[in-house]
């Protein structure tokens, strides 16, 4: 099966400073459709990044972009748009609503976008759809003053979702948003992902890191996995002391870390080690069974491509 | 298809954003507002000064593309001529001869037939004419010892039409009627006067006696109506039937004739043909008859093509004024929707569409104002016809002219264009990252 997305030894340096900066060194990701992946990482890591690169907002500086087998790592603007439009859907931490329309007519806006034209009759139709799906059709016509957050949010995924797309990619979501209300946004997510819609979550928020069949960690502009399932997962494998991890409510020093509860977290991960010289990347396993086939491989050597005998799946 | 989409797309967009902004929608259509009115105002007033124009240079030489020809009326061209041409529509013979209403054997009130507010001798035969019982004839020179003393009569030239002239002159009715040239000939000849003659005879009682050259005795007249054929000295028009009872087939055939014009509409090219061809038969030498197309537009058109231009240049001023501000509200409006246009790119929106949009809403706007600008002037102008019409008679029947309506809408697109230009390229570049930094 053709996986939905494939990065090979994705590089990505900020030219703009006097030094120029590496964000991504060589990242791969396979994401295979209906998997939902979490990325989590410092601020500054390159998460948003990465996730502007595979959204197609902006070019990777080296490496192989595959969308369903095709090689899309060099596009123009105009194939980008039409990419963008028709398999990718965006949710971010601002819900980035125009008040001036009405939530319906938001998410209407992903359908006027000059890719096709839709009769106004199937854009409502698609547009009634999407926001059924998030629970909120009764908010149709309500603008984005009149909705709380978790509502504007909700307004935000079906704008992402409906025209339908391949993959969901979110940044930080529910980083506006109380608990509750964020989970209630992730189970919007990931509800699409039963529909065969991938899901790249960044976000800071274990809860819901943990929900998504995945979790990789951005570290010094490489993606590694990590353990889901214990806390202690949650520190960063390279932190430096006293530097803050994570956005939210674990704060990392040195030897723990210290929740916002005062719970204390370990900061070891029990990751795999990074790929050194020429030997075999390290991976981590991810959910087995009958679930989708997902893999993130480090780089061996200065982030070459990995090959695909060199993904553990 | 997809061009169609795109351009649907940034339409609705486009009205989205003008609703969404009304104050500033209307703040770029009061800067650029000065602007389109000019220019509406510049061509609307180009058009009427040219339609005023044409339609009196129209009245005095004939409408445009008209055939006409000026022949010699000795001979019997005069009858040959009314032959053909009488009871056409497509043709008309004028023949015009000096006239004498009023008191027999005296000096008409103004000798030669002289406009009534320019006393002293004046047309053909300066020196004018004056009538008996026996006809009429040039007054003799002041040395001589025959000189008639002046009486009641007014001098004036007398045309004969075989048709209605006012299919190639629009004359202006300015009382009574038009000559009726489907009913039986009267035995007194009726006459419509234009305006200088009819100040003559509102200002003199005359006895009703017309006398002309040829005449074989003095007929009653009848006048019927008045008109203005922007000729300023007396003339009198009337059928060449009613006329020709009056006047045996010999007349005219001295060396004094009538003068003698033709007028043909453009498509009457056989009946044109037919008439030389008859004329020459007369002995006319065929080089002598000429027929020109009147090209009365052609004319005006050089003479208001510089005044229009200097006024045109003006009006552009000022409508790059009302571009700046336009321009000024768009840089504003784009700085303020940056993220809003990171997001249409994120969802798929292409950099040509998003500058689609924005030019689709600084187009809209021009158009909002050329819209509220040509309202204005139609209003203006229909406001002035109802002010002025006493100083500018033209001015009432004034339509307001559809080219300043289409200059108007050029007008706001091209400032609309102008305007839009620069913050649509700007709003083109918006990275889209902005979202994910934002």
């Amino acid at each position: 099966m053709t996986a939905l997305l494939e990065l090979h030894g994705i590089t990505k340096t900020l030219k703009g400073q006097r030094t120029p900066r590496t964000i991504l060194d060589g990242v791969d990701l396979t994401v295979e459709p209906g998997e939902s992946v979490a990325i989590l990482g410092r601020s500054g890591s390159g998460k948003s990044t990465l996730l502007s690169l595979i959204g197609l907002f902006d070019r990777p500086d080296g490496g192989r972009y595959l969308l369903g087998g095709r090689d899309i790592t060099r596009l123009s603007e105009r194939r980008a748009a039409a990419l963008r439009s028709a398999e990718f859907g965006f949710v971010f931490q601002r819900f980035f609503l125009l008040k001036h329309l009405t939530a319906a007519q938001n998410v209407a806006m992903a359908l006027v976008n000059g890719q096709g034209w839709l009769p106004r009759r199937k854009r409502r139709a698609r547009t009634m759809a999407a926001l059924d799906q998030v629970g909120i059709a009764h908010l149709a016509k309500h603008r984005p003053a009149r909705l709380s957050g978790g509502e504007q949010q909700r307004v935000a995924v079906a704008r992402a979702l409906v025209r339908e797309p391949r993959l969901l990619l979110a940044d930080e979501p529910t980083g506006a948003l109380d608990t509750e209300t964020g989970n209630l946004v992730i189970e919007v997510m990931r509800a699409a992902t039963d529909r065969g819609c991938g899901l790249i979550l960044v976000t800071h928020d274990r809860d819901h890191a943990n929900k998504m069949q995945r979790v990789l960690r951005l570290t010094d502009g490489l993606l590694q996995p990590v353990d889901a399932t214990p806390d202690e997962a949650w520190a960063p494998a390279s932190a430096p002391a006293g530097a803050v991890g994570f956005e939210g409510d674990t704060e990392l020093s040195e030897g723990g870390a210290v929740t916002s509860d005062g719970d204390s977290v370990p900061t070891t991960i029990d990751t795999v080690p990074a790929a050194s010289g020429n030997g075999p990347p390290r991976s981590a396993a991810v959910p087995s069974g009958g679930g989708p086939q997902a893999s993130v491989a480090a780089p061996s050597g200065g982030g070459a491509v990995a090959e695909p005998d060199e993904v553990v799946r | 298809m997809r061009l169609s989409g795109r351009f649907r797309s940034a339409l609705i967009i486009g009205v989205q954003g003008i609703r969404a902004r009304k104050m500033r929608t209307f703040l770029s259509m009061v800067s650029l507002f000065l602007g389109v009115l000019a220019v509406v105002v510049v061509q609307a007033g180009a058009e009427t000064l040219e339609q005023a124009r044409l339609a009196d240079l129209e009245l005095q030489v004939g409408k445009d593309g008209t055939r006409q020809a000026y022949l010699p009326g000795s001979g019997n061209s005069v009858q040959v001529s009314n032959d053909t041409l009488l009871g056409r529509t497509d043709g008309v013979a004028i023949a015009t001869r000096q006239a004498i209403v009023g008191e027999p054997g005296v000096a008409p009130l103004n000798p030669g037939g002289a406009p009534f507010d320019q006393p002293g001798g004046y047309g053909p035969g300066s020196g004018g004419m004056y009538c008996d019982q026996y006809g009429c004839r040039p007054m003799p020179p002041p040395d001589g010892t025959e000189v008639p003393v002046p009486g009641q009569a007014i001098e004036l030239s007398l045309s004969s039409l075989t048709g209605d002239i006012r299919r190639f002159k629009p004359f202006r009715r300015v009382s009574g009627e038009w000559l009726d040239f489907t009913s039986a000939p009267s035995l007194a000849p009726r006459l419509v006067l234009n305006l200088a003659a009819a100040k003559g005879f509102n200002q003199h009682q005359v006895p009703a006696r017309l006398r002309f050259d040829g005449a074989t005795a003095n007929p009653t007249p009848q006048i019927i109506g008045v008109v203005d054929d922007g000729i300023p000295h007396p003339t009198a028009y009337s059928r060449a039937d009613e006329l020709a009872n009056w006047t045996p087939p010999a007349a005219g055939t001295g060396d004094y004739g009538p003068g003698l014009q033709v007028m043909m509409a453009p498509a009457a090219g056989e009946l044109e043909r037919l008439l030389v061809l008859r004329l020459v038969a007369t002995g006319i030498p065929e080089g002598e008859i000429r027929f020109e197309t009147i090209q009365a537009r052609k004319d005006i058109a050089r003479d208001l093509a510089l005044i229009r231009w200097i006024f045109l240049g003006m009006a552009s001023l000022v409508l790059l004024i009302g571009v700046a501000g336009i321009l000024n509200v768009g840089l504003a409006t784009v700085g303020e929707r940056v993220e809003e246009f990171a997001l249409r790119r994120a969802v798929g929106t292409s950099r040509m569409l998003l500058a689609g949009i924005v030019l689709a809403e600084t187009l809209l706007t021009g158009l909002l104002t050329a819209a509220a600008a040509i309202a204005v002037s139609a209003l203006g102008l229909s406001a002035a016809g109802s002010l002025f019409a006493g100083q500018a008679p033209f001015l009432v029947d004034m339509v307001f002219p559809w080219r300043a309506g289409v200059a108007g809408v050029i007008a706001g697109l091209v400032a609309g264009l102008l305007g839009g230009l620069i913050p649509a390229i700007r709003a083109a570049r918006i990275p889209i990252a902005t979202v994910m930094r934002a």
